[in-house]
């Protein structure tokens, strides 16, 4: 009987080590397969670095491993088709920091392979230049994330290309930027898509659309947006030029002459000095519903 | 309890305004949370790192950012996300919103 024991207790200690090191085993083969896909990321672009501390990030959340696997499933295909890894790392990192559920940030990661994939065919379509794509590709997916729907985004991709048949990469981005700020302020994809379609079947240049949209961004936040957009439109088509907009549009407010751009500071004519609490002074407040 | 920490989210964000000071040393983005007793910023640009925010004066929270570059950014009031109402926005995928910060000087909406 003793003897039984004995043995019974040899069994069950055999048994428990070797469950310790199959267990074990499946951890180094976990390990492996992480530090494979780590070098292959690394190796398309992506900071390794970056993505292990995300993995970590999302271990210490409490993330399973199936979620795991789809988070890492979804960035290899992403960089397998030729995505930029940037906004995949930044989405992760915001939804890390905003502690989202892990079935909700792989989610997440899947409409922003969407979005680039979308982004990407449009402006490879109308942009020949890498380098220029890849600025499009940005702002296109900006504006979707910002509610730009992919129906108005079609048919301005018709629009310029049926105009532009000598393909004009300045006048697509300056486009693809009116888009992204009119929804980023809260205008309806719709509104936007007609304002920026107005422009380009009235012949509007790159110069034009830059000097539109500074006029409108400085004229955002005093009203009804919605509003001033449609009397915008509704002024280029019937032959209203950028430089007369000011008298037609929204407020009554010729802004800026300059165009091109952002970063610097100071000296703009305009309205722009609207100071104090931004916060909620809605422009229209379209809430475009999306997502 | 859950809608209970709802509402008080809700009740945060409501009392919070947010304006934005665009300066040549940098973007000044303040944050009105009376009550509140940590604030926590997070920006795209740091990969979403949590910075202490200063209380600049009794319930008002300030940070800067860089002037020259677009950013995606939160807040966490008191343990909550916070995403207070700004000129620019986008969704964040996760359901919710998260504030944009564009250093186009005709597109900021707040003081310049």
């Amino acid at each position: 009987m003793k003897r039984m024991n004995v043995c019974l207790v040899a069994v069950l200690l055999l048994l428990g080590v070797a469950s310790m090191g199959m267990a074990e085993a499946e951890k180094e083969t976990v390990g492996e397969r992480s530090q494979h896909e780590y070098q292959w990321m690394s190796q398309h672009g992506m900071d390794e670095t970056r993505i292990q501390a995300v993995v970590s990030g999302m271990e210490a959340q409490g993330i399973q491993e199936p979620e795991m696997d789809a988070f890492i499933g979804t960035l290899r295909g992403a960089l397998e088709e030729g995505l930029p890894p940037e906004p995949f790392m930044r989405k992760a990192e915001e939804g890390l920091a905003k502690r989202v559920q892990g079935e909700v940030m792989v989610k997440a990661m899947e409409r922003v392979r969407e979005r680039y994939r979308y982004a990407h065919a449009w402006s490879d379509e109308l942009v020949p230049d890498e380098g220029a794509t890849a600025s499009v590709t940005e702002i296109v997916a900006d504006a979707m994330a910002a509610g730009m729907e992919i129906g108005d985004l079609d048919t301005l991709k018709t629009r310029l290309r049926d105009r532009d048949r000598v393909k004009d990469p300045a006048l697509c981005e300056e486009s693809a930027l009116m888009l992204k700020e009119m929804v980023q302020l809260r205008l309806r994809s719709h509104t936007a898509a007609e304002a920026v379609g107005a422009a380009l079947d009235q012949g509007y240049d790159t110069a034009d659309m830059a000097r539109f949209r500074h006029m409108v961004t400085s004229q955002m936040g005093q009203g009804d947006g919605e509003g001033m957009m449609h009397r915008y439109t509704y002024s280029i088509r019937n032959g209203a030029t950028a430089s007369e907009l000011g008298s037609s549009g929204g407020h009554g407010n010729s802004s800026s002459g300059g165009h091109s751009g952002s970063g610097s500071d100071g000296g703009s004519s305009g309205n722009s000095g609207s100071s104090g609490s931004s916060g909620g002074n809605g422009n229209g407040g379209s809430g475009n519903g999306r997502h | 309890m859950r809608a209970m920490i709802l509402l008080l989210a809700v009740f945060i964000a409501g009392c919070s305004s947010h304006w934005v000071k665009q300066e040549e040393s940098g973007a000044t983005l303040y944050l009105k949370a009376r009550d509140a007793t940590s604030v926590m910023f997070y920006c795209s640009l740091d990969g979403y790192t949590p910075r202490r925010v200063d209380e600049s004066r009794k319930g008002v929270w300030r940070v800067v950012v860089p002037v020259d570059r677009e950013c995606r950014y939160f807040y966490r009031v008191d343990g909550q996300v916070v995403i207070p109402p700004s000129p620019r926005r986008e969704f964040d995928d996760f359901g919710g919103e998260t504030c944009v910060y564009s250093p186009d000087r005709w597109g900021l909406g707040g003081e310049k």
